[in-house]
């Protein structure tokens, strides 16, 4: 289990981590979404032992983690720019994770080399940015951790290793149990995958839970008037996210299943009324909307 | 909650990093193999063909003239082969220190990196073991290859018959000491630097700016403090002690053992708590920014401040140090907060430092040059002295490694007596007579000291000494020695009836406190010569030595006028006081001279001390790369005795070893017997 207690960061002024509580259940693959700066990899860098907090504390699997080599034994960070030497490849590379990581498996290893279209002995500075990051995944996997975390994976990697990758995540997850934690702004790869997502935004964790539940409990929903009621406020008593207008058509976000504002919207005898769950993505650009990170704030 | 790891399980983690670090620097050691390599064979190639061929050719006689030597052996290519050993081992010493340099940045930049931080940081091992990891790769990168080429050099002198020379030995020392004190050094400034860049920056400015910064602080001594002992500053911890490159001198090993411990003590304590995220910035920790900041402020202020005191700028030396001194140090100080902050940042919260170095070093050098305390022209009355010393360099032994300081003070309670203590007071009076103490003098002779007076390193520049002790039982001592003050001259400074006295000859001289080891050669001199010198037999040795024995116990029982027997002394110190370190035993008066004017005269007894080190062209290789100045480490001299009939003993001696005949004449079937071109 992960469990992050008043986990606070600071660089210099900028709070980049602000007393985050979180607990994450072993076994779940979490997916870290969030603005620019809303301080994902900052978390994955505390989570792995890179950064000591200012405040607060990490734990994974109950021990504190920087500067704790056994527990970082279970756990393999990619960053969002890995680093290789310049005459890395990945077996010299493996040579410097088999003595260090505890569970390195060498069957693993050698699957994941053939699994992924890469050369092992090839320098790794000299592949692109998408096999570069396949190399570091070789790697990672073939340590077996118990705590995965990943920054921006998806970056980079074509179609099928995308594929590929979730593949893999999810049989390690159900086989080993693995706890993954990935940031990434591609949120229709993190759908796929995740099972449950945090949305950052300037520090701050806005909101967590279930990917399923997440998507019941948003509605965006399409209302047309053939005359708009003359009342103060038409969406009164409905948690409204954000509303669009267009004559007398409103799109609006809804926190909420369809139980929950459906017969108030009837009341008002719309001409058309549709309602349909939001992906990930409009999910994102709503919540942060409301916290006053959306397009037209910042134009 | 914590979890640990077995020390077996770290040995094995941190022979990993060492070998993840020793295939990242493969091309780098590969340059290094390959330059020694081809810098061994061609030293090899070159000494080999010269030997062989001067085997029996006149250009054995250019080879070595080149280093105005006779080489001791006459084994031409067994003189090339030791040869080799010194030339290649030098070269190896030095590409060795070279790319010591170049894998330790590369090793440590591991600090210096997100990226590298990315990953490091998220190993399994701790932060202390990791940086002890790195550590160790940078000293064994170093050292192992250079040992392997060190081996190969010997290996092959040997299989010449060639024994190995202490030189190439010390290389050994030199390089293990130099290259654990660098790399600590190096590994802590890493620590507490963010970027690769102002680590080497900082790892630089130390090294020079401050054994140059040691020099300014010992040049103002000697320049302001005229008669001051300074001596303290050849001590080499003084002048290198923050520069972790003196220590591939090889000196002072327990001295840079401890800085290195400290270093690597301090480094492990600030690794554990260095913040990853200060990688690519301009510090972690900021403390030596300030320090070499201020240094470099101090260094680049001095030098312009005492360039303009020196040439009286404004009309006043001092008024002109104030303004080179902020002229120079200010803007050294701003360009250095650039270099390390990359911008203006936090340049006026940085500044107090520098604020408070200009007012300490205006004030201090206001006082030094007005002369507050009045110690330039200090010369008590002889009333108030109870006693008094006085020593003429010109006819002065000690021991290279005595202390002058001491042996000044000591003599403060040499002449009791008035006319004694009066004679020194005067001399004292001479010698200060006329000297002008303006501050551009001042300032001036803060450059001789630095440019003219550094390059005799080792060198004993004292030349007169004066010490009191004073009623109160206070001791006063003043060390004096040519500057830009001016000259001394015999014929005014008169040290004659203090110098050729018993108290002092049997004090001072070399006849009387030199060991057997330390006397280069004993002559004995009539109408012809005989004499040993210090590479002879040890037979010899042993007879002079019972010569010097013999006439100590002359001299001490001779209750009569002494000035016979020291009638040579008193003619080397009218010729030497002029011409300071330069010999005169060409205008020396010869034997005849003397038997004229004491006809109960017998012969010349000359006793010579130091050497010129250059006995062998190895000696002047090192020299040179190795920077020791070592043919200042004993210049010659020589003191003469005429021994009169009186002395029994010593004539007893010199007849017993078969110098002398019955007749008192020098016998020139004696196996010590040498023709004049032997020894000049």
């Amino acid at each position: 289990m992960i469990e992050l207690k008043n986990l606070t960061k600071r660089f210099h002024k900028v709070t980049a981590v602000d007393n985050m509580n979180l607990t994450i259940s072993e076994g779940s693959v979490v997916g870290l979404v969030g603005s620019n700066g809303s301080g994902k990899s900052t978390l994955l860098r505390l989570l792995s032992g890179v950064y000591q907090p200012d405040g607060g504390e990490v734990l994974v699997g109950g021990k504190k983690l920087f500067d704790n080599p056994a527990a970082k034994g279970e756990c393999y960070f990619i960053p969002d720019f890995p680093f290789f030497y310049n005459n890395s490849t990945i077996n010299s590379t493996a040579f410097l994770y088999r003595n260090l990581y505890p569970n390195w498996s060498e069957e693993q290893f050698n699957r994941f080399c053939s699994v992924f279209p890469i050369k092992r002995d090839a320098k790794i500075i000299n592949m692109s940015k998408g096999m570069q990051r396949q190399a570091a995944l070789i790697l990672a996997l073939s340590t077996c951790p118990k705590y995965l975390f990943l920054d921006e994976i998806f970056d980079g990697l074509d179609p099928v290793v995308r594929h590929l990758l979730k593949k893999i995540i999810i049989e390690q997850v159900s086989e080993h149990n693995m706890t993954v934690i990935i940031a990434s702004h591609n949120l229709r790869e993190l759908e796929d995958l995740c099972d449950r997502i945090c949305l950052m935004h300037k520090g701050k964790m806005l909101m967590e839970r279930d990917i399923d539940s997440l998507r019941l409990c948003f509605r965006k929903v399409q209302v047309a008037f053939s005359e708009i009621p003359l009342v103060p406020n038409i969406f009164e008593g409905i948690d409204v996210v954000n509303v669009w207008q267009n004559g007398n058509v409103f799109n609006v976000t809804i926190r909420g299943t369809e139980e929950d504002f459906m017969p108030q919207l009837n009341a008002l005898n719309p001409a058309y009324i549709s309602a349909m769950p939001l992906t990930l993505e409009e999910i994102f650009i709503s919540e942060m909307g409301a916290a006053g990170y959306d397009v037209n704030s910042i134009l | 909650m914590t979890s640990t790891v077995s020390f077996k399980e770290k040995l094995k983690q941190a022979y990993s990093v060492f070998k993840w670090d020793l295939k990242s620097c493969t091309g780098t050691m590969a340059v290094y193999a390959i330059l020694a390599a081809v810098f061994t064979t061609i030293i090899l190639t070159l000494c080999l063909v010269v030997g062989f061929y001067s085997q029996n050719n006149t250009a054995y006689d250019l080879y070595y003239s080149s280093f105005s030597v006779v080489p001791n052996t006459t084994d031409v290519v067994a003189a090339s082969v030791r040869f080799f050993q010194v030339a290649a081992s030098q070269v190896v010493y030095l590409l060795t220190i070279i790319f010591a340099i170049i894998y330790t940045v590369k090793v440590f930049s591991y600090l210096h990196n997100k990226r590298k931080a990315d990953l490091y940081g998220s190993l399994p091992i701790s932060r202390i073991m990791l940086f002890v990891s790195k550590s160790a790769s940078a000293y064994l990168f170093t050292l192992i290859p250079a040992m392997f080429f060190l081996g190969i050099i010997f290996i092959v002198s040997m299989c010449f018959g060639q024994p190995i020379v202490n030189e190439a030995l010390n290389i050994y020392v030199k390089l293990l000491m130099g290259t654990l004190a660098s790399i600590s050094a190096y590994g802590l400034i890493s620590v507490c630097c963010g970027t690769t860049l102002n680590s080497v920056i900082m790892f630089i400015a130390v090294c020079v700016a401050y054994p140059l910064s040691a020099m300014f602080i010992k040049g103002v001594a000697n320049g302001f403090f005229y008669g001051s002992y300074t001596g303290v500053f050849k001590n080499h911890f003084i002048m290198n002690a923050l520069n972790p490159l003196a220590a591939y001198d090889g000196i002072n090993i327990i001295y840079w053992l401890i800085f290195s411990a400290v270093c690597i003590i301090a480094s492990a304590f600030l690794v554990k708590r260095r913040k990853a995220e200060r990688a690519q910035a301009s510090f972690a920790y900021y403390l030596p920014c300030h320090i070499v900041k201020v240094l470099v402020a101090f260094l680049v202020g001095m030098f312009l401040g005492v360039l303009f005191g020196s040439l009286n700028v404004l009309g006043n030396g001092y008024l002109g140090f104030v303004f080179g001194f902020i002229l120079g140090s200010v803007p050294a100080f701003v360009i250095a907060h650039l270099i390390f902050y990359k911008g203006f940042s936090k340049l006026i919260r940085t500044s107090i430092p520098l604020g408070g170095l200009v007012v300490v070093v205006v004030a201090v050098m206001a006082l030094c040059n007005y002369d507050v305390f009045g110690y330039n022209t200090f010369i008590p009355k002889a009333d108030d002295v109870k006693s008094a010393g006085l020593i003429d360099s010109h006819n002065f032994y000690r021991e290279s490694d005595s202390n002058l300081n001491k042996i000044v003070r000591n003599s403060a309670e040499d002449f009791a007596d008035k006319d004694s203590v009066n004679s020194i007071v005067s001399a004292h009076n001479l010698l200060l007579t006329d000297k002008d103490f303006s501050s551009d003098k001042k300032f001036q002779s803060v450059w001789y000291d630095m440019l003219v007076d550094n390059m005799k390193i080792g060198l004993d520049k004292m030349q007169y000494s004066f010490a009191y002790k004073m009623n109160d039982g206070r001791v006063v001592t003043r060390i004096y020695s040519a500057s830009v003050y001016g000259l001394f001259s015999s014929d005014t400074i008169k040290t004659s009836e203090i110098v050729n006295t018993k108290t002092y000859t049997e004090k001072y001289t070399a006849a009387f406190n030199a060991k057997q080891n330390d006397i280069s050669s004993v002559i004995v001199k009539a109408k012809s010569y005989a004499g040993c010198a210090s590479e002879d037999t040890d037979k010899s040795k042993e007879d002079f030595g019972k010569v010097i024995e013999a006439f100590r116990k002359d001299f001490k029982a001779d209750n009569s006028d002494i000035s016979v027997v020291l009638a040579p002394a008193e003619d080397d110190v009218s010729l030497y006081s002029d011409y300071y370190g330069l010999s005169s035993y060409y205008e020396s008066k010869e034997f005849k001279d003397y038997q004229k004017e004491y006809p109960d005269a017998v012969c010349l007894l000359e006793v010579n001390t130091g050497e010129n080190n250059y006995s062998n062209p190895s000696d002047l290789v090192t020299d040179i790369i190795g920077g020791s100045f070592s043919i200042y480490d004993s210049m010659p001299k020589k003191e003469t005795y005429l021994i009169p009939k009186s002395y029994t003993n010593t004539i007893s001696a010199l007849k017993e070893i078969g110098v002398l005949n019955s007749d008192n004449t020098i016998n020139e079937n004696s196996d010590y017997y040498k023709s004049l071109d032997v020894y000049y």
